[in-house]
């Protein structure tokens, strides 16, 4: 009709090139992403105080000499941290990802839905009342109180995205005073929330870790299911229904998903601040809206997030060390701020 | 043909009932405008068509089948709806968003197939939006990224296609634009189309079927110089207005008289 036949074809050609081009920008995207994790792990295992070479690490990996310190330190200190970092990594960058899309809010993250401190109170009170301090002990405890949180905030919000972050806001705000007044009355959940609230990959170690990678494979699956779901719903929940979704699965498989990914983070790193967050916006921006990519890209660069901001944290305080959490946050803050100063927040 | 049809439904928010009882067919192939005035509960009505809002009562049947026995995904091949409250997510491309339209046809994780692209081309090309296909939705002028939303509905071919006021935040040209496009699609592919429309006078001249709506209830319903006569427009929008041939197209032209101007 208005296609005039001679633009019909020119229009054709426009849409193959640019087919072409975005499967080049996938790959790169793809490839940027998994170089950047490749080197953010060799890095956290050869840097620190002592600095080891690369080819020392491999050698500690594959052929460890018993009683050799570099050998040692890159087992027994640098890999634990280092997987505790990929694990929790992976859980929050596809978290956050599921939450902004669930909720089609693009400043959603664990912690304004109020998982963190669900989680928080729930370690702080397991220490203080049942003088649980392992990690494996309180672990349990911390998905426990993310999943009681998100109960709440999902059935209040009904998946609307003003409401979830209101609804999220007050029970973060009916918690932090509950977690205060935890805190004055036991010295020893204090002193273990001091350090776990900051967010730090050495509090836990493989064991924690071996414990809880089923939650995070069962997570991830889910979302890499739903996130075609995500494309549909970040058309409206009335054209996702039109489509021929069912917008209540999607949201309680979501919801599902972002407990055992968020719980599962907050169990091994603490409430860790900003990846979920920034992580999404960076994937977005390397590779668009196709909520299938977006979540691939996230689940590769929250690690690469955590991890740099763990090195990073050595490195500046090579004595005491810099706690993941702080830095990320540092880090995290002003690439937020040149999301929402740039034109392409995106809002779904 | 698919035939869907509303049997005694009844339809509310809250429990505040808006619509009792109504009966409505839409005819096979043909073009139906629901008008009325706000709400009036016309697109209350459209909504619970494309199994957007629950029933309190009655039923709604596509060949004769209850709509809610159907999964969703069956429906959504048959019935296309494009409701108001659409969102172009910031940054989406327009073939992007049509190639969405398949959704219903495709599997859990939504691979694509040739047979999809060939559908999304065919959706942007009857649209008249084919050149657009690499823009950002945002980018568009409200009448390009409404047609993109429409390119949308196509790749999901249904036969039956719902709209809920796809005009309103049009201006008169893109207006007429639009409809006559839902023509061309209604005339060369044999789409039924439903309508919810705003202006009186372009319903009348559009539709082959008119359904006028007024608390909750369908006023009078069938072709447009039958059904739209000062009396309905009287009783439907509690409005004078003098009901005469439009020059262009011979439709009823509704032309209302205000406190100021009640004409000779």
């Amino acid at each position: 009709m208005l296609t005039s036949p001679a633009a019909a074809p020119a229009g054709r050609r426009e849409g193959a090139e640019a087919v072409a081009h975005r499967a080049r920008r996938r790959t790169l995207a793809l490839a940027t992403a998994l170089i950047a994790l490749l080197l953010v792990v060799l890095a956290s295992l050869a840097l620190g105080v002592r600095d080891i070479n690369p080819a020392e690490v491999w050698r500690a990996l594959t052929a460890p000499v018993a009683g050799f310190v570099d050998h040692d330190v890159v087992l027994d200190q640098r890999l634990p941290r280092t997987i505790v970092g990929l694990a929790a990594g992976v859980a929050l960058g596809t978290a956050g990802t599921l939450i902004q899309g669930v909720t089609r809010n693009p400043i959603a993250d664990p912690g304004l839905l109020g998982l963190n401190s669900g989680a928080s109170l729930a370690v702080v009170c397991a220490v203080w009342l049942f003088g649980i301090t392992s990690p494996i002990g309180y672990v349990w405890f911390a998905f426990l109180g993310a999943a009681g949180a998100a109960a709440i905030v999902f059935s209040v919000g009904r998946g609307q995205p003003v409401r979830l972050a209101l609804v999220g806001a007050a029970v973060t705000a009916l918690i932090t005073p509950l977690i205060t007044l935890v805190l004055l009355q036991d010295q020893q959940a204090f002193n273990l929330y001091r350090f776990w609230s900051v967010g730090s990959l050495t509090g836990r170690g493989l064991d924690t870790v071996a414990w809880l990678w089923p939650f995070i494979v069962v997570g991830v699956v889910l979302a890499a299911v739903l996130s075609h779901r995500l494309n549909m719903l970040a058309l409206g929940e009335d054209v996702a229904t039109a489509l021929g979704q069912r917008v209540g699965t999607t949201r309680t498989l979501s919801a599902i998903a972002i407990v055992l990914l968020a719980g599962t983070a907050t169990s091994l790193a603490g409430p860790i601040a900003l990846v979920g967050l920034v992580v999404p916006h960076a994937a977005r921006r390397l590779i668009g809206t196709d909520y299938r990519w977006v979540m691939g890209i996230a689940a590769l660069l929250g690690p690469v997030m955590l991890l740099a901001a763990d090195v990073l944290g050595r490195l500046v305080l090579p004595q005491s060390e810099l706690e993941a959490g702080v830095v990320a946050a540092l880090l995290g803050a002003p690439v937020l701020i040149a999301v929402a100063r740039s034109r392409n927040v995106v809002g779904a | 043909m698919t035939n869907l049809r509303a049997e005694g439904v009844s339809l509310g928010y809250d429990g505040l009932r808006v619509i009792e009882g109504l009966d409505l067919t839409l005819p096979d192939g043909k073009i139906t405008a629901v008008v009325g005035p706000n709400a009036c509960g016309k697109s209350t009505l459209l909504r619970g068509l494309a199994r957007l809002h629950p029933l309190d009562g009655g039923r709604i049947t596509l060949d004769g089948t209850d709509i809610t026995a159907m999964p969703r995904k069956e429906l959504a091949r048959k019935v296309g709806m494009l409701p108001q409250s659409s969102i172009a997510p910031d940054g989406v491309r327009v073939a992007e968003l049509v190639s969405r339209g398949r959704y219903p046809h495709q599997g859990w994780f939504g691979r694509h197939s040739s047979d999809d692209d060939a559908v999304v081309t065919t959706a942007l090309r009857s649209t008249g939006v084919e050149e657009l296909a690499d823009r950002p939705v945002a980018e568009l002028s409200g009448g390009q990224r409404q047609r993109v939303w429409i390119a949308m509905v196509l790749a999901q071919q249904t036969d039956i296609v719902l709209l809920d006021e796809p005009t309103t935040f049009l201006d008169v040209r893109h207006q007429l634009d639009l409809l006559d496009l839902l023509t061309e699609l209604n005339r060369d592919r044999g789409t039924t189309v439903a309508m919810v429309l705003h202006e009186l006078n372009l319903a009348a001249r559009y539709a082959d079927h008119l359904v006028v709506m007024s608390k909750g209830r369908i006023v009078a319903e069938g072709a447009p110089s039958d059904v739209l006569t000062r009396e309905v427009v009287s009783e439907a929008f509690d409005l004078r207005a003098q009901v005469v041939p439009d020059p262009v197209a011979g439709s009823p032209l509704v032309v209302p008289m205000g406190r100021f101007h009640s004409g000779a």
